[in-house]
C-alpha cells in the first residue's frame, strides 16, 4: 500500500474547532430592557462577566443598550441594579424561531454549536416537562449524573466513534486449506457515525454544497446527494466521500460513477433487486445502499433488502422524525427499534446497515437513534440550521430572511464542522457515562435508556381506575 | 486550549482594567493675590475657589435677584470662596481673614432667600457644604453628632436605619443643619417639637480669633446664636437629641369652605388635648396649582388644614376630635400626598416661571387679620397669592405668603419684588415679625424683638469684636453708591416709605397693576430657549447639590444642575465662559439624583445636553476627562453609598414616576 517506505502515523480522531461568527447577528434569547429610571451607576457593567452591559463608547457618561445576544439568563444584572431598572425576558424573535420538534431552544443550540463548536450548558436548570412525544420520551439510564468520563472526554481513555458501513457476513467459511471461503462485501469505514445527507433539502446552491462537501471531507463522513447535483468541483473536493444517488430502474450500462466513489444509494422501489442486481455488476467494489421512505411495512421491507443481500438501508423519516402519515406514523424511536428487532429475531442484524435520517435535531439524537437500532444517522435539516436557517415556512434561496445563498463555502464548512464536532462530543460524553469504549457497541443496547411508556406502564400496572365504582 | 472550542472568550466582559485611582478636574488658575495668599498658607483639606465663573455662584442663594441690582447695590460677589473639610481649616481661614481684616461669610447650601449668606461687600465665602459628616449616632441616648455642613435628608436617612427620626427638621431638607439654625429653626414639627434651639444639646463654633467654643444652653451666647445669621462665628458640629421614629400617626387633610372656619378649627385643635406633631394651614390656590401639576383635578379648591398625628394615641384622640367638630376628612391618599408635599414648597415656580413672597411669624390671634390684609393687597395688584401657615408651639404662626412672578421679564420682576415689601409691609403691620433678615428683610429688622437682637448685640461683642463675620448686614446694610442703599434700606426711612404707599394702595395698586400689565404683555422677552426657560423655572433651592456625584468628587458646584443652569444663564448674558468652565460641565454621571429630587420636576438631563452642546461648540470637550472622571467615580465608596441610597431619598426605586396620588 502507499504506507510502504512511510512510517504510519496513528493519531486520534479530532474534529477542529473555528470560531464561525454568525453572518446576520444573532437572534438574543434574552432581551434585557432599560427602563428609564436607569441612572446610569454602572453597576451592570461590573456585575455582568460577559460583556452585555457596556458604558457608550460616544459618551461614556450613559449606558450603551444591552448586547443580548451576549447574555447567558445568569441575573446578576437584574440582581445589582440599584434600581431595579432592568427587565429581562425571553426575546419575541427566540420564541418564534422554528416550529413543531424545532424548537427555539433546539435551534439556538445548534447556532452556538456552530458558531464555538462548545458542548452547550444550561446553566439556568430544566423547567420543562418531564417527558415529551418523540426522542423526548426517552433517557440514556441517568448515566450522565452516575459516572463522568474519568479525566474529560478527551482524556486518555480513547472512545471510538467510528463505523463500518456495509454488509457484514454473520459468519465467515473457511475451505480445507484454511482459506476464507465467505466472499466478502466492500465496506467503508467512518470515523463518525454520522453522514450528511443533503437529497432532500430543498434550498441549494453550489456555494452551499461545495461548503457542505468539505465539511464532510474534513469530518471524515459521507456525503450524500443527488448523482450530478454537485458541480465537477465540489465532487473533486469531495472524493471518496462522495455518495451519489440514483433514482431506481435506470440502465447501469452508461452510468459514469464519480472518480473515487466508495458507496452509492438507489432510490427504493419494487425493482430493487434489479437495480441491485446491474450496479453489483459494473461496480462490484461500491457500497449500495437502498434509500426508503419509513412507514408501513418497513420492518417487512428492510428484512427484504437483508434477504436480497443489500448492503445498507437508509430509512427515511420526516422532518418530525415521524413515519408517513405524519402524526399517524411512529416517531423514529419506535420504528427504529421495531425494524432491529425483527433482525435480530432473525440473526440477521449485522447483514445490513441501518443509517436513519430525518427528525436529527439535536446531538442526543444521535446516541439515542443508536441505541434504538441505526447503525448511524444522517443529517439533513440540521445542515442549514446551522448556518442560521431559521425554519421558515416558506423557503426559497431568492426570499430568505438570512440570505443563506450568499454564504461563503469555507463558512459553511466551518459552521458545519464545529456542529458535527459539538454533536461528537456530546456522544463521548453518553459514552464515557457508560463506559463503552466505541459507539458500534451502543447500537440497539435498548437496556442503557428508559422509555416513558414502560416506566408509565410499569408505574400503573395493577393500579385499579376508580371507574369500576362509577 | 483547542480542545476548549474556538470562540469568544467566556469572559470578555467584567469592569474594564486600569481604573483611575485619583481624578482631579482642571482646575482654573489662581487669579487673586487674596486667593495666592490663602494658597500660600497650604492649610489642609481646603479647596480655595478663586475662578470669576465658580465664585459667581456663591453672589446669590435662592432668590433671584436681577443681576443689574445687586451690581449696582452691593458687591455681592466674594473675593474667595474656601471650602474646609476640617476644624483647623475653618479656623485658620478665620484667622488669616480676620488679619486680612476682610469680612467672612459662612455659606450652608444656599436655599434661604433672603441674602443671609450673600456678600454685600466681597469678601471670603466659607462654603461648609464639604463638611457634612455624620460624626456618630447614639441610639442609647438619642443623640447625633454631625458636622454643620450636613444636611437633613442625609441625616434623616441615616437616623431611620436606626428607627430614630429628627425632632424638627426644615421644609428645606437639603439644607444644612448649621444654616438652618444660623437663619431661623422654625419648621416642621415646630408645633410640637418646638425651636430647633430645644434639641441642640451643644455646638462647637469657631470664632475670627481662630477659636473653638463649645456651647450648650448654659452659655449666655447659646440663645443668641440661632437666627444670628454669621454674624458670631462659623458654626462647625452641633450635637442634636432625636426621637425613636413613630409609625401609627398618619397626615390627615380636611378641607373648610373659608379661612376663618379653617384657622378656627386649626386654633381649637392647637389648643386641644390631641397634640398633634404638626398643623399647616394651606390657601385654596395651592391646590389648584397642586391640581394643575398633576393634570388632573385631585383636589378641592378650599381652604385647607393638614394635620399630621404623631402615634396611635394622637391619631385616636384627632378622631375623636374630628367626630366633634362635625367635619370630614379627605382620603388618606390626598393626605399623605400633601404631606409628602411639605418638602417641594417650591414645586409651583414654573408657573412663573418665578416666585417671590414674604415669610413672617405671626401670633395666632392675629393670622385671621394678617391674611385677609395681604390677600386684599394682593388683589389690589393683581396677584393671586399662596398662603402657608405653620402653627408653632408659642401660640404663633409661620406664614408664608407666595405669588407667582415672571423672572424673566425683569421690570415685571422688579415690581413684583417691590411688591413683596409691600406686603411684608402689611404683615408686620398687622403684627408680625420677620421670620429672617438677610439683606432683603433689612428695612424690617427694625420689628425684630428688641430682647432678641440685643442679645446678639452682646454675643457679637463677645465673640466677633472687629467685626469680621458676615459684617455690612443685620445691624447695619452697606452697599455701593456711597452708602446711599444702606439709607434708602435702613428701616427708619424705607418703612414709612412703604407705609406710605401701602397707606395710598389703591391708588399706587392701580398704577402698579397697569405698568405690571404692560411689561407682561410688552416686555416679555422675545425669545427664551427651553434651556432658559428651565434656568428661570429652577428655584434654585440646592437639592441637586446636595445629591450629585459628581459634586462629591469634583466639589466645583458648577457641576450640579444648579450650577449648570446657572452657566446657561451667564452664557445668555454673554459672560466669557472659560475652557475648564466648560470642560467641568461635562463632568456628569448621567445620574438623574438632580432630576428625582428637583422640586420643579425639571427636565435637566436634557437641558443638560443643550448647554453641552452649545458649550462644546465653543469650548470643545476633554473626552480624556469624561472617561477618566466617569471610571474613577464609579469605583469610589462615596458614590456605592449614594447608589445604595437610590442615589435620593424617596425615589422610586421601581418604575418612574412617584408624582401620582394612590387614587
Amino acid at each position: 500500500m502507499a504506507w510502504a517506505g512511510v512510517s504510519p502515523v496513528f493519531e486520534r480522531y479530532h474534529v477542529p474547532f473555528k470560531s464561525m461568527p454568525s453572518r446576520v447577528g444573532a437572534v438574543p434569547k434574552f432581551v434585557i430592557v432599560r427602563a428609564d429610571n436607569c441612572i446610569n451607576c454602572g453597576k451592570c457593567e461590573k456585575a455582568c462577566i460577559y460583556g452585555v452591559h457596556k458604558r457608550s463608547e460616544q459618551d461614556p457618561r450613559k449606558m450603551a443598550d444591552p448586547l443580548n445576544q451576549l447574555c447567558k439568563n445568569c441575573f446578576r444584572c437584574i440582581g445589582e441594579c440599584p434600581q431595579g431598572a432592568l427587565i429581562m425576558s425571553l426575546g419575541s424573535e427566540y420564541r418564534s424561531l422554528g416550529r413543531g420538534i424545532w424548537t427555539p431552544q433546539r435551534i439556538m443550540t445548534i447556532w452556538n454549536e456552530s458558531e464555538t463548536g462548545k458542548i452547550p450548558v444550561f446553566g439556568a436548570g430544566y423547567r420543562g416537562m418531564f417527558a415529551g412525544p418523540g426522542f423526548d420520551g426517552m433517557w440514556t439510564d441517568m448515566s450522565e449524573i452516575v459516572r463522568p468520563t474519568r479525566d474529560g472526554i478527551h482524556g486518555r481513555e480513547y472512545i471510538s466513534t467510528s463505523v463500518d458501513i456495509g454488509r457484514k457476513p454473520s459468519l465467515l467459511e473457511f475451505g480445507a486449506e484454511s482459506e476464507l471461503r465467505t466472499k466478502m462485501s466492500p465496506i467503508v469505514e467512518q470515523p463518525i457515525p454520522v453522514v450528511l445527507d443533503v437529497t432532500r433539502l430543498r434550498a441549494l446552491n453550489d456555494s452551499l454544497a461545495l461548503g457542505f462537501a468539505r465539511a464532510a471531507k474534513e469530518l471524515g463522513a459521507l456525503f450524500v446527494a443527488p448523482a450530478g447535483s454537485l458541480s465537477s468541483h465540489s465532487a473533486a473536493a469531495l472524493n471518496s466521500n462522495f455518495v451519489p444517488v440514483y433514482p431506481e430502474g435506470i440502465d447501469w450500462k452508461d452510468v459514469v460513477v464519480p472518480k473515487g466513489v466508495r458507496m452509492l444509494e438507489i432510490e427504493h422501489s419494487s425493482s430493487w433487486k434489479d437495480d441491485l442486481k446491474s450496479v453489483k455488476s459494473r461496480f462490484p467494489e461500491i457500497v449500495v445502499g437502498f434509500r426508503l421512505d419509513a412507514g408501513w411495512g418497513i420492518e417487512r421491507r428492510v428484512l427484504d433488502l437483508v434477504k436480497g443481500k443489500a448492503e445498507v438501508a437508509h430509512i427515511l423519516f420526516d422532518e418530525e422524525g415521524r413515519e408517513e402519515g405524519g402524526t399517524e406514523g411512529r416517531h423514529m424511536k419506535d420504528s427504529l427499534r421495531a425494524i432491529h428487532g425483527e433482525m435480530v429475531s432473525k440473526s440477521l442484524r449485522d447483514e445490513i446497515t441501518v443509517i436513519a435520517g430525518g427528525g436529527i435535531a439535536a446531538a442526543e439524537h444521535v446516541p439515542k437513534s443508536i441505541i434504538c437500532g441505526a447503525d448511524a444517522v444522517s443529517v439533513e435539516k440540521a445542515l442549514v440550521i446551522a448556518l442560521e436557517c431559521r425554519n421558515c415556512v416558506t423557503c426559497s434561496l431568492g426570499s430568505c430572511p438570512i440570505n443563506l445563498g450568499s454564504a461563503p463555502s469555507d463558512w459553511v464548512q466551518g459552521r458545519v464542522t464545529n456542529m458535527i464536532g459539538a454533536w461528537r462530543d456530546q456522544m463521548l460524553e453518553v459514552l464515557g457515562a457508560m463506559g463503552l469504549r466505541e459507539v458500534r457497541r451502543l447500537r440497539g443496547e435498548l437496556g442503557r435508556a428508559i422509555f416513558y411508556e414502560d416506566v408509565e406502564r410499569e408505574a400503573f400496572t395493577g393500579v385499579q381506575g376508580g371507574e369500576m365504582d362509577g | 486550549m483547542k480542545d476548549a472550542g474556538a470562540g469568544r472568550a467566556i469572559f470578555p466582559g467584567g469592569a474594564p482594567s486600569n481604573q483611575p485611582t485619583d481624578f482631579s478636574a482642571k482646575e482654573e488658575p489662581i487669579s487673586s493675590a487674596l486667593a495666592d495668599d490663602l494658597c500660600k498658607l497650604d492649610i489642609g483639606g481646603l479647596r480655595v475657589i478663586s475662578a470669576p465663573g465658580e465664585r459667581l455662584l456663591y453672589s446669590r442663594d435662592q432668590s433671584e435677584i436681577p443681576r443689574f441690582m445687586k451690581d449696582i447695590m452691593f458687591r455681592s460677589l466674594p473675593e474667595v470662596v474656601v471650602q474646609p473639610t476640617t476644624d483647623e481649616g475653618v479656623a485658620a481661614v478665620l484667622k488669616f481673614a480676620a488679619s486680612r481684616g476682610v469680612t467672612v461669610i459662612p455659606r450652608g447650601s444656599g436655599s434661604s432667600p433672603f441674602g443671609g449668606s450673600v456678600p454685600v461687600r466681597g469678601g471670603i465665602v466659607i462654603d461648609m457644604s464639604r463638611m457634612d459628616r455624620i460624626i456618630d449616632v447614639d441610639t442609647g441616648s438619642k443623640t447625633i453628632y454631625v458636622q454643620a455642613g450636613a444636611r437633613w435628608a442625609d441625616i434623616d436617612h441615616l437616623l431611620e436605619r436606626d428607627g430614630l427620626a429628627l425632632k424638627t427638621s426644615p421644609s428645606s431638607k437639603f439644607s444644612t443643619v448649621g444654616g438652618w439654625l444660623a437663619t431661623g429653626g422654625m419648621g416642621l414639627n415646630s408645633f410640637s417639637r418646638g425651636h430647633v434651639s430645644s434639641c441642640v444639646l451643644s455646638l462647637d463654633i469657631i470664632t475670627p480669633d481662630g477659636r473653638k467654643r463649645s456651647l450648650t444652653s448654659k452659655d449666655p451666647e447659646f440663645g443668641a446664636l440661632f437666627g444670628s445669621e454669621g454674624q458670631l462665628g462659623v458654626i462647625t458640629s452641633v450635637e442634636l437629641s432625636v426621637r425613636e421614629k413613630t409609625t401609627k400617626g398618619r397626615p390627615h387633610l380636611i378641607f373648610f369652605d373659608d379661612v376663618v372656619s379653617a384657622l378656627g378649627f386649626a386654633y381649637s385643635l392647637a389648643k386641644s388635648e390631641v397634640h398633634p406633631s404638626h398643623i399647616v394651614y394651606e390657601s385654596p390656590s395651592k391646590f389648584s396649582y397642586i391640581n394643575k401639576l398633576l393634570q388632573k383635578d385631585y383636589f378641592r379648591k378650599g381652604e385647607a388644614i393638614i394635620v399630621s398625628t404623631e402615634n396611635e394615641a394622637s391619631e385616636d384622640r384627632f378622631q375623636g376630635f374630628l367626630k366633634a367638630a362635625k367635619q370630614a376628612e379627605e382620603k388618606e391618599s390626598l393626605a399623605r400626598y400633601m404631606w409628602n408635599e411639605r418638602f417641594f414648597p417650591m414645586k409651583v415656580r414654573r408657573f412663573g416661571p418665578g416666585l417671590l413672597g414674604s415669610e413672617v411669624v405671626v401670633p395666632l390671634e392675629k393670622l385671621t387679620v394678617a391674611i385677609t390684609r395681604a390677600t386684599d393687597m394682593c388683589r389690589h395688584f393683581g396677584l393671586e397669592p399662596l398662603f402657608e401657615v405653620h402653627f408653632l408651639d408659642d401660640g404663633r404662626g409661620m406664614l408664608l405668603c407666595y405669588y407667582m412672578t415672571d423672572q424673566g421679564n425683569t421690570i415685571r420682576y422688579t415690581m413684583d419684588a417691590l411688591k413683596s415689601m409691600l406686603i411684608t409691609t402689611a404683615l408686620l403691620d398687622a403684627g408680625a415679625k420677620p421670620y429672617s433678615i438677610g439683606i432683603w428683610n433689612y428695612p424690617f429688622s427694625d420689628a425684630e424683638e428688641s430682647a432678641k437682637v440685643d442679645a446678639l448685640r452682646r454675643a457679637k461683642s463677645s465673640m466677633d469684636p472687629h467685626g469680621v463675620m458676615n459684617s455690612g448686614k443685620y445691624f447695619a446694610l452697606s452697599g455701593r453708591l456711597g452708602g446711599l442703599v444702606s439709607i434708602v434700606f435702613r428701616p427708619g426711612l424705607m418703612r414709612p416709605l412703604l407705609k406710605t404707599v401701602v397707606a395710598f394702595s389703591p391708588l399706587t395698586s392701580r398704577f402698579m397693576r397697569y405698568a405690571s400689565g404692560f411689561a407682561s404683555r410688552r416686555l416679555r422677552p422675545k425669545t427664551r430657549t427651553d434651556l432658559l426657560r428651565t434656568a428661570d423655572e429652577c428655584a434654585m433651592c440646592g437639592a441637586c447639590v446636595s445629591v450629585c456625584p459628581a459634586y462629591l468628587i469634583v466639589g466645583d458646584e458648577r457641576v450640579t444642575a444648579r450650577g449648570k443652569l446657572l452657566t446657561a444663564k451667564a452664557m445668555a448674558r454673554g459672560a466669557k465662559i472659560t475652557k475648564e468652565h466648560a470642560h467641568r460641565t461635562f463632568l456628569c454621571m448621567r445620574c438623574k439624583a438632580c432630576e428625582q429630587v428637583c422640586q420643579s420636576k425639571l427636565d435637566l438631563i436634557s437641558a443638560f445636553e443643550v448647554l453641552e452642546g452649545e458649550l462644546e461648540a465653543i469650548c470643545g470637550k476633554d473626552a480624556a476627562e469624561i472617561e477618566r472622571f466617569i471610571r474613577y467615580t464609579e469605583n469610589t465608596p462615596e458614590y456605592d453609598d449614594l447608589i445604595e441610597r437610590g442615589l435620593v431619598i424617596g425615589a422610586p426605586r421601581h418604575g418612574m414616576g412617584g408624582g401620582e396620588p394612590g387614587v
